[in-house]
């Protein structure tokens, strides 16, 4: 099995000659953009969702398999894990 | 480790092809009676990064392109084999089938509520265990009242199929409100949304969507 790579990188070709310079405001909107677009990302996939009843393994990050034996999972992570497991 | 990345729940009837998954491998359907898992085999457990997790929402948003109904999975969701996935949902197959059914033609949008002052009341003190200690906290949330979240639900009510709300006390955050729309209502509900922002200014609410419907999940 093949496998995607999940990583990203910066793109190789570069149009200088086309490219506007952008103020520092706009840099900050931008940047602001993409990390609210991440963070709405990151509370829908992770935070949100079906789990499991039973034995479920989860992969989490570089950490060692973390191996979760609930009895009722079907609920969000605060339910499961705690407030303060959650912000 | 060999085993079945879960990405999602559909109705039984769905069986179009859904394509590859987080690692490219051939999703299928595993049926458990009135609904079905749309899984992947997997010989490794992706790890979390901006790029898987974005991987992991495209291919929920194909299979519910493809099923009328879904209940999406939390990314990471894995299992060692059918038995396994079959047997840990068993006792709410049909919670989660009525549950799958409320989704049909409706996907999800999202609100953020920002508003400043009105500072959250502070944490009762009590003897009380941890669980008991939040949802007091979450009580005394609701009932210190956020008076735009009034409006912003009154406003959407009409438009929409159900409705989950979570209360932050990370002002300017106030509020996340959840919608399930019909999806023949969604120009109908941003225009409303869009509606809003004078009458709940200086408060404002940023909507993002439409999602597959992460946040109704919960069995009814």
């Amino acid at each position: 099995m093949s496998r995607r790579s999940l990583q990203t990188g910066p793109t190789t070709k570069r149009h200088a000659s086309a490219r506007r310079t952008r103020t520092r405001d706009e840099d900050e909107d931008l940047l602001a953009q993409a990390d609210a677009s991440l963070l709405e990302l990151v509370d829908h996939v992770l935070n949100r969702g079906v789990m499991i009843t039973g034995d479920l393994v989860l992969g989490l990050a570089d950490v060692d398999l973390v191996y979760v034996r609930l009895s009722a999972l079907l609920c969000a992570a605060d339910r499961v894990l705690g407030p303060g497991a959650k912000r | 480790m060999t085993g079945l990345y879960v990405y999602a729940l559909v109705p039984a009837s769905v069986d179009a092809p859904l394509g590859t998954g987080l690692l490219e491998e051939e999703l299928r359907v595993v049926s458990l009676g009135p609904i079905a898992a749309v899984v992947g085999e997997v010989d490794d457990t992706p790890s979390i990064a901006p790029a898987s997790l974005r991987l992991h929402d495209e291919v929920v948003r194909r299979i519910a392109r493809s099923s009328d109904a879904i209940l999406p999975f939390r990314f990471g969701a894995t299992v060692t084999s059918e038995a396994e996935l079959a047997e840990g949902l068993a006792p709410r197959v049909e919670a989660l089938a009525t549950t799958l059914h409320r989704t049909r033609g409706c996907d999800q949008m999202t609100l953020r509520l920002y508003a400043e002052g009105g500072a959250p009341p502070p944490t009762p003190q009590t003897a009380a265990g941890p669980g008991t200690r939040w949802l007091r906290q979450r009580s005394a949330e609701q009932a210190s009242s956020v008076p735009e979240l009034a409006r912003v639900r009154a406003a959407l009510a009409l438009c929409t199929r159900a409705e989950s709300v979570e209360l932050h006390d990370s002002p300017p955050l106030r509020a996340s409100i959840f919608h399930l729309v019909e999806r023949a209502r969604l120009t109908e509900y941003r225009s409303q949304v869009d509606a809003l922002a004078a009458a709940i200014a200086p408060a404002r609410v940023a909507p993002t969507g439409p999602w597959p419907p992460y946040a109704f999940t919960e069995l009814e």
